[in-house]
Formats: structure tokens, sequence, C-alpha cells
């Protein structure tokens, strides 16, 4: 028997109070894809992902994860949250901060022990971050919080990652140590990833296909099949231009105002 | 030196000096460690506004005629539930516990003035009077704090999980809503006994005061609990002690005292991180 696709949508329908953020879209990821998800702020990136970890129901069609349904605490599938302001001012360890969610939705207390130690470590090195695993969080930079919490999201060996907006506020250099790494885990576990973006430039190079949501509904293709002219202007329901120069790609609305170029360095 | 000590041990002839050391060291205890979880969660605000929904319990207590303590135990435990059940938008919001901590005390206000002895009521319940402590009293509060420990270990995991990563701990399976509840439960019983040492307008003090230190120097979570029930029960013990020898009151010398712990641990970490 072969294995069922690692993501499935079915004319999935979701809604987040009164709105459709994504409406009719269909489409299968297999095991080992790399798939970019993009689209303008508030656009229900963040809500697709919620809708496959059993967050949030669907409204319309389905989802299936290795041909079941989404549910809460479901082993397959991990999920890195956008960062939270709250956690940089916390002076626990990245360390600490694993072993938190190592057993966290178990009751009662433990203590560490040297099987919870060694995954640790193991998540640790994939994302090489053990030297500054036992500094506290507030004076650590940037790339090394998203990399601790990269690293959070490798526990437990699953095999989908989820990563919202794992860039940013990283500098371009911070940008591509961290796709690298991404896309090492990708390449040598086989390991699914849905990679949430702004701007497809950095991951030009990695991504194997691209999830586009805009204006209330979702597209997956190639880099070539999503991102041009037609493709955006029917998503976006307004007229859009994708220019490229050398390998760059720009995506602008007829207004001139640029969506993608220069947004990933703004703050939420 | 020497003269303090026998000032201690004179001191520790009284039952009342011993009621209050012990019913401190509980008190005090409870507070720290429940308290570590209200700094991580950043909920202190939430904290103090137990403290003052405290106080209009505790009147009607004494006008029911059930004391302090049971009233106050009950009515913290009522709002406790209600803010564990309005979810995260209202707890989190500035407003809303200020315009209830506000009522509140403006409620227990009103009750008090049914009362007779009105200004020492209500100069015992804002501020404390850990040395009025009656041996039945005392076992009341043991029984509280070894609950309220209980209840802090067997929600030890999924609360660190849900206090740190509240989308990941509910995408993992948690009951983010069951824990926080419950959660606050605790800490309406801890802000319930730390009243009774340095009372409500000072709950603050052993519940934010050592976790906040203990903070600034553990990076990871049972060192820094172990370390703050220290300095939260070491405090107190001092307080008694500087109270007992100075005439001044407990109230006084334990915010005092954390206060300039605090500041301490502040400059000592500032150089470390610049090292």
């Amino acid at each position: 028997m072969t294995e069922a696709p690692a993501i499935v949508f079915k004319q999935l329908g979701l809604r987040y109070g009164d709105h459709d953020v994504i409406a009719d879209f269909s489409g299968t990821i297999e095991g080992g894809e790399f798939v970019a998800v993009l689209g303008p702020n508030g656009a229900g990136k963040s809500t697709l992902l919620r809708a496959m970890l059993g967050l949030m129901p669907s409204h319309a069609g389905s989802i299936e994860i290795f041909g079941h349904g989404p549910h809460r605490g479901c082993t397959q599938i991990a999920y890195m949250p956008q960062w939270r302001s709250q956690n940089s001012a916390s002076s626990l360890s990245g360390r600490a901060y694993l072993h938190a969610v190592l057993d966290g939705h178990q009751w009662g207390f433990a203590g560490r022990n040297p099987a919870k130690n060694e995954i640790i470590h193991e998540a640790l090195h994939a994302v090489d971050a053990e030297a500054f695993a036992d500094r506290p969080f507030n004076v650590l930079s940037g790339g090394e919080r998203q990399r601790i919490s990269l690293a959070q999201s490798l526990l437990g060996r699953p095999r989908i990652l989820l990563l919202d907006e794992p860039l940013l506020n990283l500098d371009p250099r911070r940008q591509g140590e961290l796709i690298d790494i991404v896309h090492g885990i990708c390449h040598r576990e086989k390991v699914t990833v849905l990679f949430v973006g702004h701007d497809i430039n950095p991951l030009t190079k990695v991504v194997d296909r691209v999830l586009y949501v805009a204006g209330g509904r979702a597209a997956l293709g190639s880099v070539d099949e999503v991102i041009n002219s037609e493709s955006l202007t029917n998503l976006y329901h307004t007229p859009m231009k994708v220019l490229r120069l050398e390998d760059m790609v720009f995506i602008l609305a007829e207004d001139q105002r640029t969506i993608e170029h220069g947004e990933h360095f703004h703050q939420h | 030196m020497a003269n303090i000590f026998t000032n201690i041990s004179d001191a520790l002839q009284y039952d009342f000096v011993r009621a209050a050391l012990e019913a401190g060291t509980v008190c005090a205890l409870l507070a720290a460690a429940v308290g570590y979880f209200v700094v991580l969660r950043q909920m202190a605000f939430a904290g103090h506004a137990l403290g003052h929904i405290g106080f209009a319990g505790a009147c009607a207590g004494v006008v029911l005629g059930w004391g302090p303590l049971p009233g106050m135990l009950a009515l913290n435990i009522v709002a406790a539930a209600g803010m564990g059940a309005l979810g995260k938008r209202v707890q989190e919001s500035d407003l809303i516990i200020g315009m209830t901590l506000s009522f509140a005390l403006g409620l227990g206000t009103f009750f008090l003035a049914m009362f007779r002895g009105y200004a020492g009521q209500a100069t015992t319940i804002l501020f404390g009077n850990i040395l009025a402590v009656s041996p039945g009293q005392l076992w009341g509060m043991l029984a509280l704090t070894v609950f309220g420990l209980l209840g802090l270990l067997v929600l030890f995991r999924p609360l660190l999980f849900a206090t740190l990563e509240p989308e990941l701990a509910q995408a993992k399976g948690v009951p983010l809503r069951l824990v926080s509840t419950l959660f606050y439960m605790l800490v309406a019983v801890a802000v319930a006994m730390a009243s009774q040492i340095v009372g409500v307008l000072l709950v603050f003090t052993l519940l934010i005061g050592p976790p906040a230190i203990a903070l600034r120097f553990c990076r990871t979570v049972w060192p820094g609990l172990a370390l703050s029930v220290a300095i939260g029960v070491g405090v107190t013990w001092a307080s008694l002690v500087l109270a007992y020898v100075t005439d001044d009151p407990v109230s006084f010398w334990a915010p005092t005292l954390l206060f300039v712990f605090y500041l301490l641990s502040a400059a000592l970490t500032r150089r470390n991180r610049h090292a």
C-alpha cells in the first residue's frame, strides 16, 4: 500500500469571524516537499496553519494529514509559532524552554533524565544551537532565538514542520543561515516543510512549490506557476505585475506599490 | 550581636512569636512558589487585583462573623474562577482588572462601615498582623499550603508549557482555559495566605518579590523555584526578627528587604551581562 500524501486540502473553506479567509482550495503536498507559504499580512497564512493543527475547524471541505483529519496532540506535525515578544524578556535558557515544551502536555511534574537530555541535545545539534543553549533568552540575538524555537519544533522527530514567519526580524545573512538549516533538515530527514514568509526571494533556491494566500483564496504550484502576473491578478482581484530582475522577483500592484519587497524587517 | 540572639531566643519563648514564625514560613513558601509562575506569566497585576478582591471578601467575612481569612478565600476563589473563565482578553486587560479591583476595594469599605471596629479591622486586613495568628488558624494555613503546593505540582508541566508557548501547548492538547483557571485558584489561595502576613496592600511583596529576584539568577525552572522559595521564607524570618528587635512592623521590613535585594540583584546581574 502506498502511503497517503503528507497533506491534502479538499475544497477547503476557512472563515475567521464573518469573512472568508480561504475558499474552495484544493491541493496535495507530498512527503518531503519544501513549500513556501506566501501572501500579504492578515491574508490567512497563520489561519491555515492553525487549521492544520486542529486549532480551528474548517468551514467547508477538509484537510487530511497522512490520511487523517487534523487533531490536537498529533505527533506527526510540529509547529514553530511566531516569536512572542514576551519570551524575549525571559531569563530562562533555551534548554529550559525545550524541556518545558518536550513533555509539557503531560500532567504532574518531572525532572530531567538522560533520555530527555539526549532528545534535546539532538534537536539543539540539528540547528547548531548548543553554544548558546544555556544562556538566557533575553541576551540572545534574534537569529539565536529563532534557532532555539526551530529546535523546539524538531523534538519528537515530526514528519511535517509548520514554521510561522521564522525569518521575521532577521537580517539577510541570518535569514540565509536559518533557511539552510531548515532545508538541510527537510532534505536529510524527508520532512515536509511549510515555511511561512512574506518574500519569495530568500527562498527561491530551496522551495519545491509555493502556496500563495491572498484575497480570500489560495493557490498551490511551482514558483513560476503561482508567481506570475496573471495568477496573482486572479488571487488579489486587482491587476498585479510580477517583475524579474536577474534571479529576483518583485511583486507590484498596478498602483506601483510594492507588495512584497523589503517587507521582512517590519515589526508586528 | 549577642544581644540580638538573646533577644531572639527570649522571643521564641512566647507562643505568639512561634506561631507567627510558623505561619509566616508556610505563607511565604506558597506565595514564592506560586509567584514564580505569576512572574513568568507576566500576570502580576492580576495577582494584585486578587489581593484587593480579597479585601472585600475579608471585610464581608468580618461582617458575617466568619473571620477575614475564610471570607477572603471564598471571594478570591470565585473571582479566580471568573477570571479563568473569561479568558485571555480579560486577563490581559489593565483596564478591566483596574476597574474590578477598585470596585472591590470600595465594596470592602462598604462592608467595613457596617462594622463597629472599623479602623482596627481595616488596618489588620490592609497591612496584615502575623503576630495575631492563633494555633487553630495555623493548622488551617498549613492545610492550605499543602493543598496549594500539591496543586502546583499537578499543574506543573502543562502550566509551564502554556506559559511559554500557549498556542503550541494548545496544539499539543493542553486545555489552556482549564490550566489557567486552576492556576488562578492557586494564586487566589496564595494571595489570601500572604495577606495574613503583610496584608492585602502588600501581597505583591511576597508574591512577586522573591521570584523576581530568583529569575534574575536562575536560567532553569527548578533552581529558580527553589531560590524563590528560599528568598521568600528567608525574608519573612528576617522581617520577623527585625520587627521584634526594632519594634517596627513586619509589613515595613518585608517589602523593604525585598526592595533592597531586588536593587542589588539588578545591579549584580547587569554587570554580569555586560562582562
